[in-house]
């Protein structure tokens, strides 16, 4: 018998008809956003080499700030690009009318925006700034080695300086390379990929900028809520150094389980937007 | 079977559907026309579920609402849409790709149906015109094997060639038990193939009735003097055309156009005499 909800061949198949769109569709910005730190990196030995008469490697710190910007991009724009076109008349019609569940069709756009092309983009462009940096010696570490160099060059650099919380209790550093850790970053970005996924499904038009300038009204707002429970909160209780003394207090507890904590209130966040986004393509009407 | 039952729906504050009820049949094709903004895309669209009602009910076979939107409920249902998306493939690949999802789709039938309509299957659908971009979609429709197929202005874009070979295709590709809904302002384009007609208004379905219904009741007469009790009437090149009732019990063939005005122009009327 069929299943209304979830059937896992009808999903298998529908996810890979989806990814080979996906590809089709953003096969070549996938290309073209891993293999732009190469591009990066011919230009600027191009133009070294014109002006001052000798290559000039694209060093380790820019190719850091690169890789960022890479991850960046393909969260923003995969989004956009794979599922944007859903909000409109003719593509979101055919979507809508696809024999397959709300759910499977959600759950094939969060791996497809989310997991697969990000992926993709982030191995590739690890892969060739690897194989880059066995060519050209004059590149340095490549980024993947950086970072891990550099994580554990700022955990001894704290543990020398002896650093206490305001308590007295010694900073345990194993949550310095637990919160540096890249393996970290990935459900932030995630995040990322999750508002302009939202912002790909809800505005029709402009969904970038959009998207941009909610996220920024959302901060503002934000602020002002905690702002005003701030002022509140000291109009009621009168003399607020208690509960700084309490959160100072009770800092060292916080820090040594950031690791945790962040994930939880991550993969929460996370979840949250993949609901919204189920409940958008549910109800989404042409 | 789907019937339709007091169903409405606006856009804000500007209504479209005020409770409108009617059953469509299994193995006809009807033809749903009606004036501008009557609501003919949105009953399509409806029926399809691409729009959830706000009020009444539409409900099918299986006893369920379209706009429930179950997998099983949508592999008998296609809608093809006035516009149609520019796949970044061929039509070949597009077919392959979201065919298999139509339980009954026959990937023979829909290359055959493209030879017959003079398109390249292997021709990428972004790189198609209009009118090769529609027959595409028609293709994939009728090669769906749906029991439900909605159709929005499917021969507009159409050559003239692919509008007689539109007709022939239909005939040819679509099962005996396949309920056709196809909205059009061309009706000279359908006019032999459209069988029952459904004239919507603006609050109500004003005519659902077959051909063979509409000649019971209603009399075309071609002949070249204008009668004083015709409820339409038309001068067309060579003579002249007016309807009147058919009181004699005479058989003629309809002509939609001036079925059309003649039901524009007689709205009480009418609905008394097709008052089932």
């Amino acid at each position: 018998m069929n299943n209304d909800i979830l059937d896992i061949k009808r999903f298998g198949r529908y996810f890979m008809s989806d990814l080979r769109n996906g590809v089709r569709s953003y096969g070549l910005n996938t290309l073209l956003i891993s293999f732009s730190m190469v591009i990066v990196y011919l230009i600027v030995g191009c133009i070294s080499s014109a002006v001052l008469g000798e290559w000039h490697s694209l060093g380790v710190v820019p190719r850091i700030i690169g890789f960022v910007s890479i991850c960046v991009a393909v969260f923003v724009s995969a989004p956009i690009k794979l599922y944007g076109k859903i909000t409109s008349k003719q593509d979101g019609t055919f979507f809508l009318s696809i024999p397959v569940s709300s759910f499977e069709k959600t759950s094939s756009i969060i791996l497809n925006s989310i997991v697969i092309f990000p992926l993709i983009v982030v191995a590739m462009s690890l892969g060739i700034d690897w194989l880059l940096c066995k060519i050209d010696h004059g590149c340095g570490m490549d980024v993947i080695s950086a970072i891990s160099y550099f994580i554990s060059e700022l955990g001894e650099e704290i543990q020398m300086s002896g650093a206490t919380f305001d308590d007295g209790t010694p900073i345990d550093l194993s949550w310095i390379s637990g919160i540096l850790n890249p393996l970290m970053f990935i459900d932030d970005f995630m995040q990322v990929g999750f508002y302009f996924l939202l912002g790909a499904l809800f505005f029709k038009s402009n969904k970038f900028i959009k998207t941009v300038l909610v996220l920024i009204g959302m901060s503002f707002a934000l602020q002002i809520i905690t702002g005003i429970g701030g002022t509140l909160l000291a109009m009621t209780v009168g003399d607020v150094s208690g509960i700084g003394e309490y959160v100072l207090k009770h800092m060292s507890w916080l820090f040594n389980h950031l690791v945790v904590i962040d994930c939880i209130s991550d993969t929460i966040f996370n979840l949250a937007f993949a609901g919204i986004v189920f409940l958008r393509i549910k109800t989404l009407k042409h | 079977m789907i019937d339709i039952k007091n169903l409405k729906f606006s856009y804000g504050s500007f209504p479209v559907l005020n409770g409108i009820s009617t059953r469509l049949e299994s193995g006809k094709i009807y033809g749903l026309l009606g004036e501008n903004g009557v609501g003919k895309t949105t009953l399509l669209t409806l029926l399809a579920g691409m729009k959830k009602p706000q009020e009444g009910q539409i409900i099918l076979e299986s006893g369920h609402a379209p706009y429930e939107r179950r997998p099983s409920d949508l592999s008998q249902i296609f809608y093809l849409a006035d516009t149609v998306a520019p796949f970044k493939s061929s039509a070949l690949d597009y077919a392959k790709d979201w065919g298999a999802f139509w339980p009954n789709f026959s990937m023979e039938n829909f290359v055959a149906i493209m030879a017959e309509l003079e398109n390249d299957a292997q021709k990428k659908m972004d790189q198609m015109s209009l009118g090769q971009l529609k027959k595409t979609h028609i293709a994939f429709a009728l090669a769906s094997g749906c029991r439900y197929i909605f159709m929005d202005e499917p021969t507009n874009g159409l050559d003239i060639p692919s509008k007689s070979q539109f007709r022939k295709v239909l005939f040819k590709y679509i099962g005996e038990d396949t309920t056709i809904v196809i909205s059009t302002h061309q009706v000279k384009d359908l006019e032999n193939i459209i069988d029952p007609i459904i004239i919507l208004d603006y609050k109500e379905v004003l005519l659902n009735a077959s051909l063979q219904e509409i000649s019971e009741k209603l009399y075309f007469d071609y002949s070249n003097t204008i009668k004083e009790d015709s409820l339409y009437s038309e001068m067309i090149p060579g003579g002249a055309i007016q309807v009147r009732l058919n009181s004699e019990g005479v058989e003629s063939k309809v002509n939609i156009e001036a079925l059309f005005n003649t039901v524009h122009n007689n709205k009480e009327l009418i609905r008394g005499i097709f008052r089932k």
